[in-house]
């Protein structure tokens, strides 16, 4: 799958990559910020979109809010990537996206985690 | 004069000083009328021995009784009569004495006429002195009564049902113009009381409020590190990016051990902050027990394997198909956290029982029992404080938050429920919940789910 991860925390972004790579075999691009990731999802064609939840320019939820409205052609999946857990975040997270990771994942997990996510929007 | 003492203490005196000024001014009456009965009666019995008498015979005897029958009378009128009458006497003229005598006998008569008018008079007044003395302070009375009903008991029948409704949560406390008197006092007190109690309340609230944003964004900015760590200490133990010796994958797994239970503690903070800020809001639904127990019981499948534990269920008649009106998640956390503990604190090869208890037509009672150490009496009420654990784990895998029972405890009280413990040292525990309402579940929808 191609895949962009858009997150501003560059210890995770490294580590999410590797996994993402190493574990799932994905080709990974990175975005570090709200624009950036927007930029980059109207512009490429991407299978699933990871957006954190708290980025600078544009927080997740308004990545996904833009893309969706902008995006012309085929639209990719959107996962959210968060630490928050309140039940209106998440609840905001599951109308928008297909649905989210919380922080701190599992990384033995994350990548069967999201071919479930994927499974269950389809 | 506006305190209420002041104005009782007025009437109060007003009665007592109506009441013996006219008890005295009937008792002045009553002596005079006495008096004026006395004379009258003894100027009789004077005359009648003056009359029997030979007024020749008895000159000086007469003479004196006359003298005495003049003392005992004051009026001018009889003075008069008298002197003439003595005057007779003296001269020895019959004729002239028997003129003066009928003139005696008129003004006698006259006499009597006038005393009886004025014994009269005498008893009337004191009547009516004594009528008023007694009617004037019953109405005093009557008065300070009425006063005491409508100056004092509905004030303080009004004050008392404000202060029931702060009770119930109805903050209308305030009196709004409160009387110069000593119920004013009250109100004013109770009005400034009860804006030191809303002031306070939400001074709390703000607390309070403050607390849960704070416990909120502590463990929003704890994750974040975490992410990383955990991160990489999972890329290193599976030694994706690399392999390590033996002893360096045990640190990092002791490590990410470590970290997965500061993720775990974090969970249940912000869990907890949560329900205590009541920002949690339950998803009740009839669902079922047999489907709970079983679930619940597959998830702790590896970890009981893994300490040597045996975990066993049942479900007593009625309840093989009963539903439970719950947020099957919400209890579900219960039940693992309940059995995870008893897990921990059984001996290798022990026996955990979860068991369903029907109380009667709508309580349920779920117990979990292990064959651990047992808990104290005292530590049985301490545990399902936070941070509280009465011993050690004998589980070296899996440490506790500390919050677990905590948790259980405020999601079975949202429940409407009640959580408990039964142990005794040595003897293992038994740690049970209750939820207030099951039916039997739909014969048909469980043979679906059989079917499916």
């Amino acid at each position: 799958m191609k895949i962009l991860l858009a997150e501003d925390d560059l210890n995770i972004v490294k580590i999410a990559k590797v996994i993402l790579e190493k574990v799932g075999g994905h080709n990974v691009e990175v975005a570090n910020d709200g624009g950036e990731a927007l930029n980059k999802a109207l512009n490429n064609d991407y299978d699933l979109i990871i957006l954190d939840g708290m980025m600078p320019v544009y927080p997740g939820i308004e990545v996904c809010r833009l893309y969706q409205e902008r995006k012309i052609g085929q639209k990719a999946k959107v996962i959210f990537l968060s630490a928050k857990s309140s039940q209106k975040d998440m609840s905001e997270f599951l109308s928008l996206g297909s649905g989210y990771i919380q922080k701190p994942f599992n990384p033995q997990t994350l990548c069967s985690l999201i071919d479930d996510i994927l499974k269950k929007a389809a | 004069m506006k305190s209420i003492k002041a104005k009782i203490n007025l009437v109060m005196f007003l009665i007592l000083g109506t009441a013996l000024s006219f008890g005295y001014l009937a008792y002045k009456r009553n002596n005079k009328l006495e008096t004026t009965q006395e004379r009258v009666a003894k100027s009789l019995l004077i005359r009648d021995e003056i009359k029997d008498l030979d007024l020749n015979k008895h000159t000086d005897e007469i003479t004196r009784k006359l003298k005495k029958y003049k003392e005992s009378f004051t009026e001018s009128e009889r003075y008069e009569a008298l002197s003439n009458l003595i005057q007779a006497y003296n001269s020895n003229n019959k004729k002239l004495f028997k003129r003066r005598r009928s003139e005696f006998e008129k003004t006698e008569q006259k006499f009597f006429k006038v005393s009886q008018w004025i014994i009269q008079k005498h008893k009337q007044e004191v009547q009516f002195y004594i009528l008023l003395g007694t009617i004037l302070p019953l109405l005093g009375l009557c008065g300070l009564i009425y006063y005491f009903n409508y100056g004092i008991l509905s004030p303080l029948q009004t004050l008392s049902n404000r202060m029931m409704e702060f009770l119930i949560d109805q903050y209308t406390f305030r009196f709004s113009s409160p009387p110069n008197n000593e119920i004013g006092n009250l109100e004013r007190t109770f009005n400034s009381l009860a804006q030191k109690v809303l002031n306070n309340m939400d001074e709390l609230l703000a607390l309070d409020r403050a607390k849960s944003e704070f416990v909120s964004i502590a463990s929003h900015e704890l994750r974040t590190p975490l992410t990383s760590i955990k991160g990489s200490l999972g890329l290193l133990s599976n030694e994706i990016v690399g392999t390590l010796d033996e002893d360096a994958k045990e640190m990092v797994m002791v490590a990410e051990h470590e970290t997965d239970r500061l993720v775990r503690l974090i969970n249940d903070m912000l869990d907890l902050a949560k329900i205590e800020s009541r920002s949690l809001t339950l998803k009740k639904e009839w669902a079922s027990l047999p489907e709970l127990f079983h679930a619940t019981k597959l998830s702790l499948h590896g970890f009981a394997a893994s300490a040597e534990v045996r975990l066993d269920s049942h479900i007593l008649h009625p309840l093989e198909n009963c539903e439970i009106n719950m947020d099957s998640d919400r209890i579900q956390q219960v039940l693992t956290n309940l059995i995870s503990n008893a897990i921990k604190y059984s001996p290798k090869g022990g026996l955990v029982t979860l068991k369903a208890i029907a109380l009667n037509q709508e309580q349920v009672e779920i117990s979990i029992n292990d064959q651990g150490p047992g808990i104290s009496e005292e530590n049985q009420n301490l545990i399902f404080e936070k941070f509280r654990q009465a011993t050690d784990s004998t589980h070296p895998l899996v440490k506790g938050t500390g919050l677990g029972l905590a948790i259980s405890k405020a999601l079975v009280e949202e429940h409407e429920g009640q959580i408990g413990v039964r142990s005794k040292e040595g003897l293992g525990s038994t740690f049970y919940f209750i939820l207030p309402s099951w039916r039997n579940g739909n014969t048909i929808s469980q043979q679906e789910r059989k079917a499916a």
